[in-house]
């Protein structure tokens, strides 16, 4: 089977999508945090749905990219754990949008 | 069952996570119906004492119960842009009222009616752009409750008017109340590691 060079190094684009912005769970969680600046992880919990040990899995995930910072701070004695983008993130999700976009108008009608 | 929201929809629903609580109409029932009320006293305590109880409990409840439920979050600057424009219609609204009051109670205007029926459309209109903006179809009922309220007031007068607006602040205060019980139903203060799955999870 002839790989990419040989086809003139042309990759299909679902083949360059971000799988780790691709999973559902994260799309989620990123789309939320693409909206705000910042969110603590019960905010994050109660927009998508999630328990608590899947969207601390999904994070470590995210986090691991570089795509988000995870700050933990404590507010009197009570810990919280704020969530952001950070800048690859951010710019990450705009370009997973535009390849999905690109993606589904060349499918077929 | 999970449902990826647009960048738009992701918007909408972080604000409208805001009146999960109920303690929005609580509030404005709470206003609604000792507005009412004190149409019937000339106790300049009372106003003093309703408005703060209410601006307290909603503050106190947002602290105490909606926080350790909902969690904490700093918006964007397109939300923030958002609830700037409520401000900014709000802010319009209370001006406009101090204006048209001025003109009336100057003898400008030509009609008392006339004022009272831009006080009608006014704040009916106000709580509806909130409405959108805030994507809070609640506020679109007591806007109009509100605004019907208001001109029963005008044009039928005492006693009338003032039960139109008890039963308003009433309705607006029930609602509050069962949507806050649900609120503590459906949001207990999360534990962590709490064990309940929710279907499908697990796959993703």
């Amino acid at each position: 089977m002839p790989n990419s060079e040989e086809r003139g190094g042309e990759l299909h684009p679902l083949a360059e999508i971000d799988q780790v912005i691709h999973a559902p769970a994260r799309l989620m969680v990123v789309t939320y945090l693409y909206v705000v600046e910042s969110a603590d992880f019960i905010f994050l919990m109660r927009l998508t749905g999630l328990t608590w040990g899947n969207l601390s899995s999904h994070l470590s995930k995210l986090e691991e990219e570089g795509y988000i910072e995870i700050q933990k701070e404590f507010v009197g004695k009570k810990p919280h754990t704020m969530i952001r983008l950070t800048d690859k993130g951010r710019e990450a999700f705009r370009a997973y949008k535009r390849r999905m976009q690109q993606v589904l108008g060349e499918l077929p009608e | 069952m999970l449902s990826n929201p647009s960048v738009k929809e992701a918007g909408r629903k972080v604000l409208h996570l805001a009146f999960q609580d109920g303690l929005f109409d609580i509030f404005e029932g709470w206003l609604m119906l000792f507005g009412g009320i004190r149409s019937l006293t000339d106790n300049p305590w009372f106003s003093l004492v309703a408005f703060g109880g209410a601006f307290l409990l909603y503050v106190v409840g947002k602290l105490l119960i909606t926080a350790p439920r909902l969690g904490r979050v700093k918006l964007g600057p397109v939300l923030r842009a958002r609830i700037g424009v409520v401000r900014l219609i709000i802010a319009i609204a209370v001006l406009g009222t101090i204006f048209f009051l001025a003109l009336s109670l100057s003898g400008q205007l030509s009609s008392a009616r006339v004022a009272g029926a831009l006080m009608v459309l006014g704040t009916t209109a106000v709580f509806w752009l909130i409405a959108y903006v805030w994507a809070c179809n609640r506020l679109y009922v007591y806007g109009l409750l509100i605004g019907l309220s208001m001109a029963l007031h005008e044009t039928v007068g005492r006693p009338i008017g003032i039960i139109a607006q008890c039963v308003a602040g009433g309705i607006a205060l029930l609602v509050g109340l069962v949507v806050l019980v649900r609120f503590l139903r459906d949001y207990p203060i999360p534990v962590e590691g709490s064990p309940t799955e929710e279907a499908g999870d697990a796959k993703l």
